[in-house]
């Protein structure tokens, strides 16, 4: 553990860290384009130079690494000079485009030379920058040559990250651009990430083009609910929309690293699209459909619930699927138990380690673990037992959530799965979208998505990570936590007295060991690890 | 590794030659693309490909490589290669001068062959001859104390040839 002092202040750090990270330690931010933790050390955009005691010449603090004794300025008046110099150097040919530019308001380049810059160029006058054609590197990235200043991050991502080695260069010095090999295109599935990496706004996302305005969004963290490895995400929603500008990663080195993938960062878009999603509860009244109130609909899924379960011979099924929280999977099971039910099921992914780049799982639920952990009765065949005795004409009545039981029968026996749910004497459905399932219900309950509502998800190493509701949803739909309450406490009040999501997790946690030592205060930014095994 | 088609069997075998002599095969990538253009006369994306593949690496990498070094050719140059030098001392010797006559007189610009194919004008980084600046290399010789009149009669030269 070498001890150094960094601007005055003594400090002991581990070996093999550099002075970028070490002076982040103390506080001390030195502005760098190209380093980045999770690439190689190549030291070229020089903007992170600082003194070294001892040493003639300025130093590039990413590839200075910690010694023991070692002094470093970081605010003497050669470091402060060298970097105002490298700050006018990169500026050279760097367009004053900020105004247009995507990237402005959330810019290394712009925020360096608002601190660290000489506040004026002595290139100013007739000179021209270099004026080049954009150009597009796959269908959802565009690169801009003249705000490119050559940090190459995003080369060193694609040959070290990703080992798929798509962008290159062409030319060189002034000339000098990132292409993609001719007829080829930059399409991995971590492709997004080169616009986070790029510290311009020479990389940017087709989708948002000229569109957003980074300084007018609001950031919720959550977690990606796209696959059962949970990466951490940062969500930009402009609020005088009320959508979801941009999902982006957020570090969770025991999750995601610095990284998404590009379905968790584009995919998602279809729960915006109003015209798909469920805004109010319906009832089917003989033929036709009523939009309804809440009042209603839960009193009528509630009351006739009750019936159903009090019926002799009852036999209520409820399914569900794990792309519902832990605390809404709780409180669908209890619903289930309470009315007495036999039939409770979730459909689960399979999980495996095989992950794609780490992170791409093939499991498509975000909650996976969850639901085994609640003690769902698992296993890829108990949602289609259920569906079978449904065909058979053996349950009576039906409650899903989040889950299009069609997707589960073969296309010969649709028509059979039709007719059963037709002739089911209650079927309450609740989800986000319309679909097959719905469309044969007696009561819809328009549910929220998982950037709509709070709770946990357990990824498929059993960690438990905070969705955070981002966006309201749209109409009057709710959480589906909040749907699965308000019918419970209809049903019995001191069952269902929870106030929140948190307080649903407690109600887990002194259930399942596992959980118990969870809570939504000790969760955190980064989520914590439930006992038991993965 | 699949039977190379593009490549002919003379040159897979230099191509094989070089890389055992290199110490990884990385280091192999510009002796090879130089023989490569050596037979084919510049290289292009098929060969480039070629050779990526040959050699372990991705076509982007030997793109990057192939285009920092102005001696590759990525268009096929005209039979002779007319190389200006852009350094200090030539351009403080009316190398620009010089430049712009060339142009002119070929109806190119700088990188560009003319129409006929015969002339390809490049510019070089300081070839070495300071003294007698302005100086062009025009396919392997060295031209000094370059004047209008000099450049009006190797172009001539070169144009009959």
């Amino acid at each position: 553990m070498p001890k150094l002092t960094i601007d005055g202040k003594e400090l002991e750090v581990e070996d093999g860290l550099n002075l970028i990270e070490a002076a982040s330690r103390i506080g001390v931010d030195i502005p760098h384009f190209c380093y980045h933790p999770a690439l190689s050390v190549v030291a070229q955009c020089r903007q992170c130079l600082v003194e070294v005691e001892g040493v003639p010449k300025v130093m590039p603090a990413c590839n200075t690494y910690v010694r023991e004794g070692l002094i470093v300025k970081t605010d003497s008046e050669r470091a402060v000079e060298a970097r105002k110099a490298t700050v006018e150097f990169t500026l050279i040919n760097h367009p004053l485009d900020c105004p247009i530019c995507d990237k402005g308001g959330e810019c290394p380049l712009q925020k360096t030379t608002v601190s660290h810059g000489p506040g004026y160029s002595r290139f100013e006058g007739p000179e021209e920058k270099k004026v080049r054609q954009k150009y597009y590197l796959s269908d959802k990235i565009i690169y801009d040559p003249n705000r490119c200043i050559m940090c190459t991050r995003c080369v060193r991502f694609t040959e070290e990250v990703t080992q798929t080695g798509e962008l290159g260069y062409e030319g060189r010095g002034f000339r000098k651009k990132i292409v993609v090999f001719p007829g080829k295109n930059l399409d991995n599935e971590l492709s997004g990430n080169v616009t986070d990496l790029c510290p311009v706004g020479a990389l940017l996302n087709k989708d948002t083009l000229h569109e957003e305005r980074v300084w007018y969004w609001k950031f919720t963290d959550t977690v990606c609910s796209l696959c059962s490895n949970g990466c951490n995400i940062t969500v930009g929603v402009d609020p005088r929309k009320g959508k979801v500008a941009r999902v982006r990663p957020r570090t969770n080195v025991d999750v995601n690293d610095y990284w998404i993938c590009d379905r968790g960062r584009y995919e998602w878009t279809d729960i915006q699209d109003a015209d798909k999603r469920l805004k109010d509860p319906i009832i089917r009244k003989g033929e036709g459909y009523e939009i309804t109130d809440w009042e209603e609909a839960v009193s009528f899924s509630a009351t006739r619930l009750l019936e159903e379960s009090r019926k002799p011979l009852q036999s209520i099924a409820f399914i569900t699927s794990a792309a519902l929280t832990n605390e809404e999977l709780y409180l669908f099971k209890k619903l289930g138990q309470t009315l007495g039910s036999s039939n409770i099921a979730s459909s689960i992914g399979l999980i495996n380690d095989k992950k794609t780049f780490g992170l791409l799982s093939s499991d498509p639920y975000p909650n996976s673990t969850g639901v085994k952990d609640l003690g769902y009765p698992y296993g890829s065949n108990m949602v289609f037992e259920v569906i079978e005795s449904i065909m058979e004409g053996k349950v009576k009545s039906l409650y899903t959530a989040g889950i299009d039981i069609f997707d589960f029968v073969k296309k010969e026996d649709k028509p059979r799965l039709s007719e059963a749910l037709s002739n089911l004497s209650l079927f309450v459905a609740q989800d986000v979208m319309l679909t097959e399932t719905l469309r044969l219900a007696h009561v819809i309950l328009p549910g929220a998505s998982a950037y709509e509502k709070d709770g946990t998800f357990t990824n498929d190493r059993g960690r438990v990570q905070r969705v955070r509701k981002a966006i309201t949803p749209p109409g009057t739909a709710k959480a589906d936590w909040e749907i699965l309450l308000q019918i419970g406490k209809e049903i019995n009040e001191t069952l269902f007295s929870y106030k929140d999501p948190g307080d649903v997790m407690n109600a887990i946690a002194n259930e399942h060991p596992a959980y118990g030592d969870i809570s939504y205060d000790n969760i955190g930014m980064l989520g914590v690890q439930r006992s038991g095994p993965a | 590794m699949p039977e190379n088609m593009k490549l002919t069997r003379e040159l897979k075998e230099k191509i094989d030659s070089i890389v055992a002599k290199s110490e990884t095969k990385q280091s192999a990538l510009i002796p090879v693309l130089r023989e490569i253009q050596n037979a084919e006369g510049y290289l292009t994306n098929e060969s480039m490909e070629e050779a990526a593949k040959i050699l372990g690496l991705t076509p982007a990498n030997v793109q990057s490589v192939a285009t920092f070094y102005t001696m590759f050719f990525r268009k096929e140059p005209g039979k002779h290669v007319v190389w200006l030098c852009r350094t200090l001392s030539c351009a403080l010797k009316g190398a620009e001068q010089a430049e712009h006559h060339m142009c002119e007189k070929l109806g190119v610009h700088t990188g560009g062959t003319t129409s006929d194919g015969k002339i390809t004008l490049m510019e070089a980084e300081c070839l070495a001859s300071c003294g007698t600046a302005p100086v062009m290399l025009v396919d392997d010789d060295l031209v000094e104390n370059l004047t209008k009149e000099k450049i009006d009669r190797i172009i001539e030269e070169l144009r009959k040839d």
